[in-house]
């Protein structure tokens, strides 16, 4: 498989969903799953491939923003990624590399694994991030 | 793989995660996924495949950390945080874990099957431990098992033109519907039989109308009622007949209607309502 291939336009969050406000460290589009970084006190681009920290998902971006703007991040409940990514009901969707969504399926070597939630089938998926500090050996 | 094999003198507690202590509704063992249980005030083994309660929607969920040799027997579980599942567990590191089918089985997501419920548990850890974080999201995917209501709507034989006519099906609570046809021995050398998808929004059917045919789905590319007719040469096939998720009406009827038939023709059909708001579904008989 691979990371959902989000349409921009299509994110939302649900109206039952958390949504924070958060001042981003890099330019971002609605979809892509965030961290926040202590030292800078910014929001960036999670990845399964960087440092610990950088797994440390907080939530996906549900705006688009420049550098030190700042966007809507929704961190629990059902996020709307949309028809066009398809999330499959059922499937459970990892932190991948640079901010996407990746299905836990595609986990490899080196990769810090951090739960983002499970698809519903119907454009979503139910939030239940859970970052493990765990690395693929 | 399979579900961790859990060898419970190797179990215990890696951490201050929380826990407490409990009274059991069943026999379990240290190492089973168990969920809480508000109406019997107590906890038992969890499961993917049962109800919504016992997969941890709604409820506590945790780790049992002793074993109740009966019911009502006290355990203490953990809540969350790092547990200890020993060497002979093969903890895979990194592994995501999840509720498994057998009551309180852990299994890798490699595992996972379409009827599951998704709980996830945990995340794999050196020396056999579990980052237990559990999640109960609720979604069981399977379309046909868990979130499916079948109804039956006729069965017989006619040797003359009386319609088949199916009950007034409710749909309220799954968005899709399926009709599916089925013929047996078609004895008329020359009858034909059409097939008409009614819908309403009173249940009594009073407001009945036929439903436009951009609101059913086709098993062709054709006009979805044409589609699902049969005639005299269509001994023992099916037909099937969908009305879109997008449709406006709660109830359904279906009419199979003979026409210059003079034998025995056996028609039998049910219908298929998929897709429901609160899974799993339990079947009933009719």
């Amino acid at each position: 498989m691979a990371a959902l291939v989000i349409t921009a336009a299509q994110v939302k969050a649900d109206a039952d969903a958390t949504v924070i406000t958060g001042r981003v460290g890099v330019a971002v589009t609605p979809g892509q799953m965030l961290f926040y970084e202590d030292e800078s006190r910014l929001w960036k681009l999670a990845s399964s491939t960087g440092t610990l920290a950088q797994a440390r998902t907080g939530g996906a971006a549900v705006a688009t923003s420049a550098a030190n703007g700042t966007v809507g991040i929704c961190t629990d409940g059902l996020l709307i990624v949309g028809a066009g990514a398809a999330p499959a009901k059922g499937t459970i969707y990892i932190q991948g590399i640079n901010g996407a969504i990746n299905p836990s399926a595609d986990a490899a070597t080196t990769w810090n694994v951090t739960i983002l939630g499970v698809g519903d089938g119907n454009g979503g998926i139910l939030l239940g991030i859970n970052p493990s500090d765990q690395t693929v050996p | 793989m399979a579900a961790l094999n859990i060898t419970i003198a190797e179990m215990r507690r890696d951490d201050d995660g929380p826990h407490e202590l409990g009274r059991t509704f069943e026999a379990l063992n240290a190492g089973q996924a168990v969920y809480y249980d508000a109406d019997r005030r107590a906890w038992g083994k969890a499961s993917a495949v049962s109800t919504l309660l016992a997969s941890g929607v709604d409820t506590k969920l945790g780790l049992a950390l002793s074993s109740a040799l009966q019911a009502n027997a006290s355990i203490e579980i953990q809540r969350e945080g790092n547990v200890v599942l020993g060497a002979s567990a093969n903890v895979g590191v990194g592994t995501i874990y999840i509720l498994g089918a057998v009551a309180g089985s852990i299994y890798p997501t490699s595992d996972v099957k379409i009827t599951h419920g998704r709980t996830i548990l945990g995340v794999g850890a050196p020396a056999g431990v579990l980052r237990f974080s559990p999640y109960a999201s609720g979604i069981f995917p399977a379309s046909v098992l868990n979130d499916s209501l079948y109804k039956w709507c006729f069965a017989g034989q006619v040797t003359d033109n009386t319609p088949f006519v199916s009950p007034i099906l409710d749909r309220l609570g799954y968005e899709e519907v399926t009709f599916f046809l089925m013929t047996g021995t078609i004895a008329d050398a020359d009858v034909t039989f059409t097939v008409l998808l009614e819908h309403g929004d009173a249940a009594n059917f009073s407001d009945a109308a036929a439903v436009p045919d951009g609101e059913m789905v086709s098993q062709a590319s054709g006009a979805p009622e044409t589609d699902a007719a049969f005639n005299f040469g269509d001994d023992n096939e099916v037909r099937k007949l969908g009305y879109k998720s997008t449709a406006p009406k709660r109830y359904l009827r279906l009419t199979v209607t003979p026409a210059a038939n003079a034998a025995a023709a056996d028609v039998a059909c049910f219908c298929v309502l998929g897709a429901a708001a609160s899974v799993p579904v339990t079947q009933p008989a009719a």
